[in-house]
């Protein structure tokens, strides 16, 4: 899926800080005016004990080494006791085995997520075995698709031969970018920044709403067709990417705020799914609680079969842009973790 | 120093190409990453900036098109090293070339030919015989054995054939005046203690490591608590054992890893002499996060005739930055950044140039005389260099040029910083932070990187001492580090493998004591002591050497015991240095947090650099010992001032003035005048210059 010789160029820092921001969560400032990201927000409390239970090492991320730690059979009551907000108990030698167990089953030829896919069912083994004790347990409630669950997911997302762009922008200019180009042999060959598209684009006009026509264009003709393209103020899709709000793409689509051109049919029945979801959340309440999602399921199935889309969801077991959602927005102290349903339903590609 | 004294190529801070003093100051331009029409554009980009050298790797990997067949530039133009060479040379550059064999450069298997990753034979080994990955993108793969036979085999013929296209290349005659040694020197960041080599050849090796630490079996057994049947049946520890009896083993298991990558290099050096390049100086580069790799600073500056660390840093985190120069200055006699990294790899938290901007500062601050700038030209999965592919500027190019421009008009590289104190870091207590680790496979570097602390994940038991050593040690250093920073002392640290004669030239030297001692560290500190050096250490007298042997030592003429566990003591230390002896700087920071440091030659200070490492700006206060008048290097900014200066810092910032003249008339230090019919303020700071001016870096 990704190949060995995978080009990323075209990026400055502050281009390639602003994409990774997307993804990643926001700085919470504290009360006492710290500010904290991500786990930090609460701390993380990470403990190795020995065989026999005795603590070997104890450390807060947030106040320092920890000495005479309590009893460690219970992750909940440490996390609970020292305020973090997640509690790891590994027993001495667990990562050494995670290691070679991992090392036992990967292979140098083997693309990188398939790679990365081996590390994360060694971890999750060693979770099972007690080994490793995490409070919570981060995507506990998600499957671990296998390399070509993974592989049948990018097809739909960014078939063999083709591009994805995504450009944001601050006002008239381009604030970051990100062009991915997927070889005919199926693997990413090329993830290309702001740099290297206004190289091949040329002068804009300064209002996505426009642009985005010639942007595909320029990209299909320089690089690959296009699958998807999505322009959008880099601050709107901040916002959807973290928004637990049913039908914000949805609706940030149809005011177009969010531009998606080319729009595949996955992109088409995901935004219809999130209206969907949007009108069931709405008339829900309005409805005293009938439940319109499962009275329209049938006709959601029609469509899916009528325009024959497979959703990521469905291959893959769990809606990967909820979980997402749900991450950023916990991380960044805007909403609770989305519950495994809402990431796990097996209709809710949105 | 380099076996066979090779040294003299270095002279003044610079190194020495034909009887011309060539600066260390040099960007990197990857030549197989660029298109080869843009090389002549790439080079005189550098040359115009101010630097005399270029840097580049030689990816083995790259040049390898089929097992045995390299391609220099025959199949594909962009590989013509020669041709590189040559253009360098005709452009008046001189190179600094890393042919590997390990180069990472962010290339996939980090530049090894796929076949070499992908043999078996070839495979660093775990404790249960599994190879040992490197999590790198875009491919995880297994690392090699620095022990395996085959590796070296294959490294050997790889270095042999980059000789044949430097050796008519090298300096004075052609521009490769300088050749690095593998690169990032430790076990392929696998550096967990228990991690690796277990490789079959490793194991001969750690068996013959022991046959000549020890010499006899009954000397081995008694050091080991193991009744082994003879040295052949003497096995590796693969994890660590709290037993205080068996401390020396894996003290000795700590030291056979340092050994192995010592001697890789060795091996890979000695191919270069033999094949023509013996007259091309050498250096290594020490990674980020230097406190939790199995190296010795000692034996490494055996081997090559530079030690270098490399520089990957956030403005954020410029104490670690001062902390490594410290560190740095202590081993090296010519402090040089084999990188400094002027953006990141995509894989990594990009740095902007603030970031690497503020880096280069404080290490310079701190004593760097040379740095590679990497990257100088943009390529593949690299984001922030200066220059683009095509050699064109980038607005981060501008002040780079004018650091380097300042850096030459003062004859930075000749300039010293003179450190008062020595801190001891006891190569046996590095270890015992090692083995005690127990966050296997992810630290301890990682964690000395992420948390400038290379104690982090050691175990806190006793180990049947009075104290957690393995962390103690650290904390003691700390904690000195910080009074000595209070009270404006220059120190540096100083690893105890070095040559044990490099203690005596500090005035004052301090080593954290508990039970365990070497025999060669008290060796060194007590020629300190003879030499007339002030030591210190505590909070004990040693009582066993790192064998394991009991071995009381009494305190010598010179040496006196410091009870470390007592509140206060590291600043009661530091005031007894500056009240009986006069220590500390006549440039003295008045501001806390704030570090002021100072660069001369032989006319006096010719450099002041005033650090603000925290989160706010600050008007930075600091006395001069005479009327001075300084101009901020990189902006133009001047101040004047009789006995106190107040320049106003940016957060995470620093700022180097230049010296303009040994003295100037009180008058010209009199108040501003803005200040006038104030009760004046003495012997103030008087900003210049500053009127609706703005700092343009």
């Amino acid at each position: 899926m990704i190949d060995p010789d995978v080009r990323i160029t075209g990026f400055d820092a502050r281009a390639f800080r602003r994409l990774l921001a997307l993804f990643t969560p926001d700085r919470v400032e504290t009360a006492d005016g710290d500010a904290l990201a991500g786990d930090d927000a609460g701390g993380l409390l990470f403990v190795v004990e020995s065989a026999h239970g005795e603590v070997l090492f104890a450390h807060h991320s947030r106040k320092g080494r920890v000495q005479r730690l309590p009893d460690t059979s219970d992750p909940a009551k440490l996390r609970r006791i020292y305020g973090a907000s997640r509690c790891v108990v590994v027993r001495d030698g667990a990562l050494e085995e995670l290691e070679q167990r991992t090392a036992l089953r990967l292979s140098p030829k083997d693309d990188y997520l398939t790679q990365l896919l081996m590390v994360a069912h060694a971890a999750r083994e060693m979770i099972h075995a007690g080994q490793i004790r995490i409070d919570p347990e981060p995507l506990g409630s998600l499957p671990l698709p296998g390399p070509g669950m993974l592989a049948r997911a990018l097809d739909i997302l960014l078939p063999a031969g083709r591009a994805a762009v995504l450009c944001l922008w601050d006002g008239a200019s381009i604030e970051t970018a990100a062009v991915v180009h997927r070889g005919s042999d199926g693997a990413i060959v090329a993830l290309y920044g702001p740099d290297w598209l206004e190289a091949s684009v040329g002068p804009l006009g300064g209002d996505f709403r426009r642009d985005h026509r010639h942007i595909t264009d320029a990209v299909s003709a320089a690089l690959a067709p296009v699958a998807i393209g999505i322009y959008a103020e880099a601050r709107t899709l901040h916002a959807l990417l973290r928004s637990p709000d049913p039908g914000a793409f949805a609706a940030a689509a149809a005011t177009r705020e969010l531009v998606v051109h080319p729009m595949p049919p996955y992109a088409v029945v995901a935004l219809g799914a999130d209206a969907l979801r949007s009108v069931a959340s709405t008339s829900g309440r309005a409805l005293g609680g009938v439940d319109l999602v499962t009275a329209l399921t049938p006709i959601a199935r029609a469509l899916l079969d009528a325009v024959e889309v497979h959703t990521v969801t469905s291959v893959l077991g769990f809606n990967p842009l909820a979980a997402l959602s749900g991450w950023l927005a916990r991380r960044s102290g805007e909403a609770p973790e989305a519950r495994p349903e809402e990431i796990a339903g097996p209709e809710d590609d949105r | 120093m380099a076996e066979g004294g090779r040294r003299a190529w270095f002279g003044e801070g610079a190194l020495e190409v034909a009887g011309r003093r060539v600066p260390l100051r040099s960007g990197s331009v990857q030549y197989f990453r660029i298109a080869r029409g843009a090389w002549r554009d790439a080079l005189t980009a550098a040359r115009d900036a101010g630097l005399g050298m270029i840097e580049t790797y030689v990816p083995w990997g790259v040049h390898e098109r089929a097992p045995g067949e390299l391609d220099f530039g025959a199949a594909r133009p962009e590989n013509d090293l020669g041709a590189f060479l040559d253009l360098a040379h005709e452009l008046g550059l001189l190179v600094f070339l890393r042919p590997g064999p390990h180069v990472n450069a962010e290339l996939t298997y980090f530049g090894l030919p796929s076949r070499i990753v992908k043999d078996e034979a070839c495979w660093a080994r775990s404790p249960r015989d599994t190879p040992v990955y490197l999590h790198a993108p875009p491919r995880m793969f297994p690392v090699p054995s620095f022990a395996s036979q085959r590796f070296q085999e294959e490294a050997d013929r790889w270095l042999g054939a980059v000789a044949d296209i430097v050796r008519s290349r090298a300096a004075p005659e052609g521009p490769v005046a300088l050749v690095q040694l593998d690169n990032e020197p430790c076990l392929y960041f696998r550096n967990g203690p228990y991690d690796q080599d277990y490789h079959p050849d490793a194991q001969v090796k750690w068996r013959r490591f022991l046959r000549e630490r020890y010499a006899s079996l009954d000397a081995l057994r008694s050091a080991h608590a193991m009744d082994y049947a003879s040295f052949e049946h003497a096995d590796p520890p693969a994890r660590f054992e709290p037993d205080p009896s068996r401390l020396p083993r894996h003290l000795d298991w700590a030291a056979f890893q340092e050994s192995l990558v010592t001697d890789a290099l060795r091996r890979f050096a000695t191919v270069l002499r033999e094949r023509g390049l013996g007259h091309v100086p050498t250096v290594v580069n020490v990674p980020v996060g230097e406190g939790g790799i199995p190296v010795s600073y000692g034996a490494l500056d055996g081997v090559a005739d530079l030690v270098g660390f490399d520089y990957y840093h956030a403005a954020a985190s410029l104490e670690t930055v001062k902390r490594r120069t410290e560190l740095l200055a202590g081993v090296s006699d010519l402090p040089f950044a084999p990188e400094l990294g002027v953006g990141s790899p995509p894989w990594l938290l990009p740095l902007e140039h603030e970031d690497s901007f503020e880096t280069a500062l404080t290490a310079l601050a701190y004593g760097l005389r040379g740095m590679n700038l990497y990257m100088f030209v943009d390529r593949d999965r690299w984001i922030g260099a200066p220059v683009d592919a095509n050699g064109a500027p980038r607005p981060a190019l501008e002040p780079w040029a004018r650091l380097l421009r300042a850096l030459a008009a003062v004859r930075h590289e000749g300039l010293t910083r003179k450190a008062e104190v020595a801190i001891v870091l006891p190569a046996e207590y590095r270890r015992l932070a090692r083995v005690t680790s127990v966050l296997g496979p992810l630290g301890p570097q990682l964690f000395d990187a992420l948390a400038h602390d290379p104690v982090f994940g050691c175990r806190m038991d006793t180990l049947g001492f009075a104290d957690p050593i393995q962390v103690r040690w650290w904390e003691d250093v700390v904690a000195l580090a910080a009074a000595l920073d209070r009270r404006s002392i220059a120190y540096c640290f100083v690893p105890s493998e070095m040559p044990e004669e490099r203690l005596s030239r500090y005035r004052f030297v301090f080593s954290p004591s508990f039970e365990i001692c070497s025999d060669d560290r008290w060796r060194a500190l007590a020629r300190a002591a003879r030499a007339g050096s002030v030591v210190a250490l505590g909070p004990r007298e040693p009582t066993v050497d790192d064998r394991g042997r009991p071995s009381r030592r009494a305190l010598g003429a010179g040496m006196a015991l410091v009870d470390t566990r007592a509140e206060g003591w590291a600043d009661e230390l530091a005031a007894r240095w500056t009240d009986d002896h006069g220590a500390g700087s006549p440039f003295r920071s008045e501001t806390p947090g704030v570090h002021v440091t100072v660069h001369e030659d032989a006319r006096g200070p010719r450099v002041v650099f005033v650090l603000n490492p925290g989160d706010g700006p600050v008007d930075a206060a600091f006395r001069v010992p005479t009327a001075l008048r300084f101009a901020d290097a990189l902006d133009g900014e001047t101040f004047a001032a009789a006995e106190r200066v107040v320049v106003p810092v940016r957060a995470r910032s620093v700022r180097m003035l230049l010296v303009e003249d040994a003295a100037v008339e009180t008058a010209d230090a009199s108040p501003p005048a803005q200040d006038a019919g104030r009760a004046p303020r003495a012997r103030s700071a008087r900003p210049a210059a500053r009127a609706g001016k703005k700092r343009s870096r």
